[in-house]
């Protein structure tokens, strides 16, 4: 009988492919008929590249029957956020303004992924220049609103939302998103997979939309916390076109142990959701088979007025030209149109006072998380908001509480979402094992070790009622 | 030292900087809305009535973040937490 590779983590699909038990023309060929047809439903997808995935799959095909396996990911297709430069094809940020921008260059990452034998399927829809402008509502993006595969009367997430989706509805084995302050960890919650926001550094942004140089990050979304860490494995490493990228390359070994240590900071499911709650409760009850937990506290510092500082400070530098030229008027979202003129008054001497302060915090919090293998909490407050609503009535910049997400993207820790449970209504919940600095090995064994006590990660939505009963889709 | 001595400790050191913080500079109670204005003036003629009235807010919000930045004292030697190193070519 042959394998059904639909929703198969990308080690056993590798297996297979390796063994010829699926055949990567194949494989591609399927991935690119689910992106055809179930893609726009979702409004997850802005290109499918099926000249460029086909040519690399029959070589990928031509190489293994030679003999030339090149790893687990060889003969994997894959889709990335559209903010990542392909050569030759359209790279639009999410954005109207720049829905014709073309580079004659591949990002670092796909370069990578191209070496490791991986698929290049599709171009993946993102929140308009990855919510750097404000945006607070699912609708922001040229590509209508990123519908989440649970259910698409709500919101994939962002600002890597088709990353999610796409994951998610089984359009690709995995993909890759970007985080800046919550944009891997918002769609892997809402959508039910796993994502890995990598330590700061980790991976080259080199051909990546820059929101703000010290914050952003690249990283992988996928159906596991293992396939996580074989994506990460070929897209680490140091690329002299990102001077920020650590000096080293990165081997993925999980570091398994009989007992980890874990923190829950104090207060860290105050306001969340009824459901949200329960989920995670029981999902800590699950993680004290394998660990001790502790509750912790967070120093007292300012750490969102921190991290705010940053991102609106950078982001009103990298867009300056675009500010300036009045072209925001063209985006999609009214609140994006105006978004980034408030930001332009940030004083020097308060973007410098938050920099030497991320010093102090950096410092600070790896001597607070220093005896502990990981600071435990809700990827996120809530489950997928409705997807014709705002999910907030001021901008998220100014007034979301989230000190994990403002110390962890400031301090540039590695954090890993995992799915815990649903809500009553059926959308997924998160929980998020935030590490100290370049411990990915360490959250991601924590992660691993979780799904293997628990199947949340291995139930998918149907998405027969999504499809067009016209689609020509197969899952054989 | 036990994890929770750790976090006393951190507690403490955020704690004496925050009793050695002196009291807020004084800033013009005013600094919303000149620089309110000062953006108004740069980009008013872009934006309706209704948009400007959103700026407003989100410049009160950005006042308000610097605000409690500025709570929190450093030391001179605290710097920040960017590396620059001179750049010199191959030839």
């Amino acid at each position: 009988m042959r394998p059904n590779p639909l929703y198969m983590p990308i080690r056993k699909l590798g297996e297979h492919i390796r063994y010829g038990a699926i055949s990567p023309v194949e494989l591609t060929e399927l991935f690119l008929k689910r992106l055809e047809t179930l893609g726009p439903e979702l409004n997850a997808v802005v290109t499918v590249t099926r000249e460029r995935a086909l040519s690399l799959a029959k070589k990928a095909e031509k190489e293994i029957k030679a003999g030339q396996y090149k790893g687990p990911l060889h003969g994997i297709p894959y889709g990335v956020k559209d903010l990542l430069a392909t050569k030759g094809i359209a790279t639009t940020w999410g954005a109207a303004p720049f829905k014709n921008q073309i580079f004659n260059y591949d990002a670092t990452v796909i370069k990578k992924l191209d070496r490791a034998g991986a698929i290049l399927c599709a171009k993946l829809a993102m929140i308009e220049l990855a919510g750097g402008m404000g945006y607070r509502q699912p609708s922001a993006s040229f590509t209508g609103p990123p519908k989440n595969p649970w259910n698409p009367r709500t919101w994939a997430g962002g600002s890597s939302s088709g990353s999610g989706a796409a994951v998610s509805a089984g359009l690709v084995p995995f993909s890759i998103g970007s985080e800046t302050w919550g944009s891997i960890l918002s769609p892997a919650n809402n959508c039910g997979v796993t994502g890995l926001r990598p330590t700061y550094g980790r991976v080259s942004r080199h051909g990546s939309m820059a929101l703000c140089w010290t914050l952003d990050k690249l990283g992988p979304l996928c159906l596991t916390a293992d396939d996580c860490g074989l994506v990460l494995e070929a897209i680490a490493g140091f690329d002299p076109h990102d001077l920020t990228t650590i000096d080293e390359d990165w081997k993925y070994k999980p570091k398994m142990k009989k007992r980890f240590r874990l923190a829950v900071p104090k207060g860290v499911v105050d306001g969340a959701e009824e459901d949200v709650r329960n989920c995670f409760e029981k999902a800590l009850n699950i993680l004290r088979k394998l660990s001790i937990i502790e509750e912790f506290e967070f120093p007292e510092l300012p750490y969102e007025a921190m991290t705010r500082t940053i991102l609106n400070a950078e982001a009103a530098s990298a867009f300056d030209d675009f500010t300036e030229s009045g072209e925001a008027s063209k985006l999609t979202a009214p609140e994006d149109r105006y978004g980034l003129y408030a930001r332009t008054i940030v004083f020097a001497k308060d973007y410098l006072k938050a920099l030497r302060l991320r010093r102090v915090v950096a410092r600070v919090v790896d001597g607070a998380m220093e005896p502990f293998d990981a600071v435990v909490a809700p990827s996120s407050k809530r489950a997928a908001t409705p997807i014709d609503q705002e999910f907030l009535k001021v901008a998220w910049w100014n007034r979301v509480k989230d000190p994990m997400g403002a110390i962890g993207n400031a301090a540039g820790l590695p954090s890993i979402s995992v799915p815990c449970g649903f809500t009553n209504d059926g959308l997924p919940v998160g929980i998020q094992f935030m590490g100290r600095a370049y411990d990915e090995n360490v959250i991601i064994a924590i992660a691993t070790a979780f799904q293997s006590l628990t199947d949340w990660h291995t139930r998918h939505p149907n998405m027969q009622g999504i499809l067009n009963s016209s689609s020509p889709l197969s899952q054989d | 030292m036990s994890h929770w001595g750790v976090c006393m400790s951190v507690h403490r050191r955020a704690h004496a900087r925050k009793e050695l913080t002196p009291p807020s500079k004084k800033y013009p109670d005013k600094e919303s809305e000149i620089l309110y204005n000062l953006v108004k003036e740069s980009y008013g003629g872009r934006l309706t009535a209704a948009e400007l009235e959103e700026v407003k807010k989100d410049v009160q919000a950005i006042v308000e973040t610097s605000k409690a930045l500025r709570e929190i004292r450093l030391h001179n030697s605290d710097e920040p937490f960017v590396i620059f190193r001179p750049y010199r070519g191959r030839k």
